[in-house]
């Protein structure tokens, strides 16, 4: 039987936000992220009836997961027939003001502060990780996800969702202390 | 101004920092999934619902072809549905839906004052009378000799067109005999039954046919038998 209209698309779509932003920042190419986005969407639908969890943060998870799997076959085929994927350093990062910040979850006044460039440096910085320490510190930092859920969506076991999010903490601090160090700030 | 912002403190070794974490959630990127990307999605989602069914119905079609007569039985006992799974109410709930329109009109013509809008047993005079008042020209035969005997005719509405309805008594027994043209492949005669109505159906030359009594569905289908046989319009 057809799975239900609604109830897919009622728990689903909802997540299509994080869908795409963990796509982007996995894949790191715009339109490679929506093509990622879309196949798990329709991966998703064809595994729904298997998935029992009821929950709303179940269902993020299970998605992620599945977007997660996607981007590596991705990125896989692209590798093999030798595309090259593109860094993105796109408009997206031109905030002029307050206003254009990302969505993000914390209003505090330091965020207004930060500067232009600062804020596309921690970009660059994050997107030129090697891609594990990307992804846990994409879902720890920025979806917020539960170490036990970061470990089923990255199937590791969750000692080494901590100490991989340590060690990408520690890549990061030490690629920004010489860049803000390069730019003139006190440390 | 940014002094605050660069205490990017190297010597804090432990897991928990919550001062670079809010560094992180407030400068990295959230990407925002475009429009495009919603409503590509929500088409993508309806496309591959739509051809997933229309596989599954089609290797329904094929199940039936082979095991009707399996299903014909089961149906009698009301096990059909599970046999072959969800899928089959599908199919069954379009049959059923016609079966129950058929059942209703022969159940309203039994308790009607005026079941017949044409009395004869005459099919020259029975198979005339529809002429101008429906879109075909139905196949009209008495068997009275057989035990079947055509008692009149009038219009019906079925399966959302109006169609001929015949009348044949069988002993005290009303059946009423329903016909009108399809452009669905022929069928042979498969039974079903509702509210007590036994119901015989089937398809061939381009017409659809059903017939519904309360006689035991073995002498229906003696009439079937007769009209299938007799071509002879």
């Amino acid at each position: 039987m057809k799975p239900p209209v609604h109830r897919f698309e009622a728990i689903v779509l909802p997540h299509l936000d994080a869908a795409y932003n963990l796509a982007r920042w996995l894949v790191r190419d715009e339109h490679a992220a929506e093509d990622v986005v879309q196949e798990a969407y329709l991966r998703a639908l064809r595994y729904f009836d298997a998935f029992r969890g009821s929950e709303i943060g179940e269902a993020r998870s299970w998605l992620l997961g599945i977007v997660r799997n996607t981007s590596y076959t991705w990125l896989k085929n692209a590798k093999r027939s030798g595309s090259t994927v593109e860094f993105d350093d796109g408009a997206e990062l031109d905030i002029a003001d307050a206003s254009d910040l990302p969505i993000g979850r914390v209003e505090n006044p330091e965020a207004i502060f930060s500067s232009k460039a600062e804020r596309n440096e921690i970009n660059s910085a994050i997107r030129a990780l090697p891609m594990s320490f990307r992804e846990v510190l994409i879902l720890r930092e920025i979806e917020e996800m539960p170490y036990e859920s970061i470990a089923k969506i990255m199937q590791i076991p969750i000692g080494t969702v901590m100490s991989r999010l340590s060690r990408a903490r520690s890549l990061l601090r030490v690629a920004l202390e010489a860049t803000f160090r390069a730019s003139s700030y006190e440390s | 101004m940014g002094q605050k912002k660069a205490t990017l403190n190297v010597n804090m070794q432990s897991d928990q920092d919550p001062e670079f974490s809010r560094l992180l959630s407030e400068n990295v990127t959230q990407y925002k999934a475009p429009d495009r990307l919603r409503r590509r999605i929500v088409e993508s989602l309806e496309e591959q619902r739509r051809s997933s069914w229309r596989g599954s119905m089609s290797n329904i079609t094929e199940y039936i072809r082979g095991h009707w007569q399996t299903l014909a039985a089961a149906a009698a006992t009301g096990v059909a549905a599970t046999l072959i799974g969800s899928h089959m109410l599908m199919v069954t709930a379009y049959g059923d839906a016609l079966t129950q329109q058929v059942v209703s009109s022969h159940i309203r013509s039994s308790v009607s004052t005026h079941p017949i809008d044409v009395a004869s047993s005459d099919r020259h005079t029975v198979k005339p009378w529809f002429v101008g008042k429906l879109d075909y020209s139905p196949q009209v035969q008495d068997y009275v000799t057989d035990g079947f005997e055509l008692v009149g005719g009038r219009l019906d509405y079925v399966n959302d067109r109006v169609v001929a309805a015949l009348v044949y008594k069988r002993r005290l027994h009303m059946i009423d005999a329903y016909s009108w043209p399809t452009k669905e492949a022929a069928k042979s005669i498969s039974r079903r039954s509702q509210n007590g109505i036994n119901v015989l159906e089937w398809r061939e030359n381009g017409m659809q046919f059903y017939l519904a009594s309360d006689i035991e569905d073995n002498e229906l289908a003696e009439l079937a038998r007769l009209m299938r046989r007799n071509k002879a319009i």
